[in-house]
């Protein structure tokens, strides 16, 4: 069993897992999954998209260069069995992880030193160039008082208005006679209307 | 076939790929050997005009003119001016036969300027050369004609 690794995104592709294409010349080209294919069919270059690990390495976002990835190769000769060269082998396999490891450990954390002195400057210029946006709470505040003030006022109005209505009122019984008779039409037209239907 | 010569792989239309182009501009035979092609019916332009970098036939050496001078010629030309992408390097971005992969850039970085000249060079006269076949090839003609 051999697991390859997919020519776009270089990820690992099982057996029974993913295409591969032929090309006219003899060519593999192995892809994990069908995003990879169409990429590849779309003649992307993988350098170019984010998310594969060809990109990763040449824009310097992973560990490229390092001794300790040296040592995993395809040499397609066969080794005769050797149990002291196998337990060796199997020490150095775990051994040389644990350093790799580490080292991207370190790699990251380099990357991301000065991260946090980056982002504050950023900040700080952001707020020098944006003084207005400052204020933002004062401008709130300052409507929220004028809306209120004129509730108030509303208010006061209405009250005045609810005065004015109790020295109309005696005025105003002629008119709620007349009312109440359009009423009483209005409710014979209704009776009516429920005798048809 | 059943259900898979419907999933079979359309290549009518498929285009030459960079690293094949690449190879392509990679020695001077090569280069000599696309730019003169034998005479082919089933070509545009008899297989006379050829961009290389493109990998694509004209139909006259005008048409051809107007494409080197083109916007598409140049990003194809832009895209070729890097190390074409191939199999080892995503064999390399996977962590295997990563001191192959070392050497091939080495190896590319040492010869890149070299093969460019060399191309460059090559390339330039290729216009005037197609001019000059075409007048020959109409004095032929002409020929012939008065012959009859």
């Amino acid at each position: 069993m051999r697991i390859y690794s997919c020519h776009f995104c270089s990820s690992p592709v099982y057996p029974g897992h993913g295409i591969m294409f032929v090309r006219n010349d003899a060519k593999e080209f192995r892809f994990c999954r069908s995003k990879c294919h169409k990429a590849f069919k779309q003649k992307r270059n993988p350098r170019k998209l984010r998310w594969t690990k060809a990109f990763r390495k040449a824009a310097g976002k992973e560990l490229a260069v390092d001794s300790t990835l040296t040592f995993a190769s395809r040499r397609n000769v066969p080794v005769r069995y050797n149990r002291d060269l196998v337990a060796t082998t199997l020490k150095a396999m775990s051994r040389i992880e644990e350093i790799r490891q580490k080292r991207e450990r370190a790699f990251y954390k380099n990357r991301m030193r000065g991260n946090k002195e980056r982002q504050l400057a950023a900040d700080r210029k952001l707020v020098e160039e944006n003084q207005e946006l400052l204020r933002m709470r004062e401008v709130e505040l300052r409507i929220k008082a004028e809306k209120e003030a004129a509730k108030a006022q509303r208010k006061q109005e209405e009250d005045e208005m609810d005065e004015d209505e109790d020295e109309d009122m005696e005025m105003a019984s002629d008119e709620s006679e007349a009312e109440e008779q359009a009423q009483k039409i209005l409710l014979k037209n209704k009776r009516k209307t429920r005798v048809k239907f | 076939m059943g259900r898979y010569s419907v999933k079979r792989y359309k290549t009518k239309r498929r285009t030459r790929d960079l690293d094949l182009i690449h190879s392509d501009l990679s020695t001077e035979e090569s280069i000599q050997s696309l730019k003169h092609q034998p005479q082919d019916e089933t070509k545009p332009g008899l297989g006379q005009y050829y961009c290389i970098h493109c990998a694509k036939y004209f139909l006259d050496n005008k048409a051809l003119g107007a494409h080197l001078k083109g916007k598409v010629h140049k990003r194809r030309v832009k895209n070729l001016s890097k190390l074409p992408y191939t199999q080892l390097e995503a064999e390399a971005a996977a962590g295997t036969n990563l001191n192959k992969y070392i050497e091939k850039v080495n190896e590319y970085q040492q010869k890149e300027p070299a093969r460019l000249e060399l191309e460059k060079q090559l390339l330039s006269t290729q216009l005037e050369e197609n001019d000059q076949k075409d007048s020959l090839a109409q004095q032929e003609f002409a020929g012939e004609m008065a012959v009859e």
